[in-house]
């Protein structure tokens, strides 16, 4: 029969007459998806490539190195925990993100060497996590909670203690539509808190992902 | 000729009776000038190419814990935690975006007991604190509900003794070749007090987080 002798990508018509074609049987694919991988353009024609990243897309992170504040401020409850970021900072922080300067309204402290909070302006939804220490001596049962806050709470608490260990390690995640300040504020404070020094700043970092756009 | 009246995706055989059929020629594909890199993406019932900067890239996560606050006597019947019990989160809105993956609740509370997924890899993050009736310890790993152990134990208390200088965080890889519902389980109990008297601490310090790696 006639028809038997079309080939359609390069497939021969079966006795029924039925032609089976796959992707890779098409003029312009070059190769066939396999588990996790897609189908991407390249040079002229369409091949498969490694599957798509669903890690996160932007990194921050903030970790003071030697600079101190001594021993002249301490917190009160609910102002915004604060850190360093002039002097020897390793810092990648996107173009979008604002630091805001540590303020006496907010914080312990009034200087623009020091953060207190980080504007974030593009959509999306983040993951906050944090490593948190307080400053010189923290002693005597000295103690205090710490947690994430864009004016509500939106993380576990951590719970600082001189006298043992019981975390120090903070994470939420949020989505944001619009301009958002994000903090972490200290609360249930007993005895004498103060904001990071030297040797404990080192102990300290800041991290957040973006999750998804 | 017949064969010239058949047409595939438009396309007319040659003189061989071959048909040449490309991407953008099938029915439900638009792909007819595609740039570089760019791949092809299923929307709203039909493929098209698009710009790999375009498409989503939304990392999958389970998020547990966030600082609520709900008496650990709710989460149990038992009047102590011991070693070997599985240690409970509460959350009223768990985070969970792993397609697949589910939250199991202690009766109709808000107590998660384990949780569920799918074969893959994934990043687990975890914290844990209990009240103490006196200087003790509690260590804490995660495990299947079979009882594998699925990442290191994280310690909190104020009597470390021979684990001094260990981690409070759990951080660890784990890998589950099929589905399977993991728990946190707890260890090394030490003068952890009563059930009673655990209050809402557990609730607003506690909190594990999972992220989808493969």
């Amino acid at each position: 029969m006639s028809h038997n002798k079309i080939k359609v990508g390069g497939q021969s018509p079966n006795t029924s007459g039925e032609i089976s074609v796959a992707l890779d049987n098409l003029s312009d694919v070059s190769s066939t998806l396999t588990d996790n991988e897609m189908l991407a353009y390249v040079g002229s024609e369409f091949t498969t490539r490694s599957k798509l990243s669903t890690s996160s897309e932007s990194y921050y992170r903030f970790i003071k190195t030697n600079d101190d504040y001594g021993t002249g401020a301490s917190y009160s409850n609910n102002d915004y925990w604060v850190w360093r970021h002039s002097t020897g900072v390793v810092e990648n922080k996107d173009a979008t993100v604002t630091r805001n300067t540590a303020t006496s309204g907010n914080s312990p402290i009034n200087n623009s060497k020091w953060t207190e909070s980080l504007t974030f302006t593009e959509s999306g939804t983040y993951l906050f996590v944090a490593c948190v220490a307080m400053g010189d001596n923290f002693t005597s049962n000295d103690s205090c909670n710490i947690q994430w806050s864009d004016g509500s709470a939106f993380s576990h608490k951590t719970h600082l203690n001189s006298e043992g260990v019981f975390g120090s390690t903070l994470w939420g995640i949020k989505t944001i539509s619009s301009s958002t300040t994000f903090r972490m504020f200290v609360s249930d404070i007993v005895g004498t808190c103060r904001p990071i020094s030297g040797e404990q700043a080192l102990a300290c970092s800041i991290t957040i992902f973006k999750l998804n756009t | 000729m017949s064969h010239n009246k058949i047409k595939v995706g438009g396309q007319s055989p040659n003189t061989s009776g071959e048909i040449s059929v490309a991407l953008d020629n099938l029915s439900n594909v638009s792909a007819s000038s595609p740039s570089e890199s760019d791949i092809l993406q299923y929307s709203s019932g039909s493929w098209s190419t698009a710009a790999l900067a375009s498409v989503s890239s939304a990392a999958e996560y389970v998020l547990v814990g966030q600082g609520e606050s709900n008496a650990y006597s709710n989460s149990t019947t038992d009047s102590t935690i011991s070693n070997g019990d599985i240690l409970n989160f509460y959350d009223t809105a768990p985070k969970n975006t792993i397609s697949g993956a589910s939250v199991a609740n202690y009766l109709a509370t808000d107590w998660v007991t384990g949780i569920t997924l799918p074969a893959g890899e994934y990043w687990i993050l975890t914290t844990f604190r209990v009240e103490f009736s006196a200087s003790g310890l509690l260590g804490f790993r995660w495990e299947t509900d079979g009882g594998n152990n699925l990442s290191n134990i994280a310690y909190i208390g104020e009597s470390f003794s021979s684990v001094a200088g260990t981690s409070s965080t759990i951080s660890s890889i784990i890998n589950l070749a099929s589905s399977d519902t993991i728990e946190l389980n707890a260890s090394s109990v030490s003068n952890v007090d009563t059930i009673a008297n655990q209050g809402n601490t557990p609730s607003e310090f506690s909190s594990v987080l999972i992220l989808k790696l493969e």
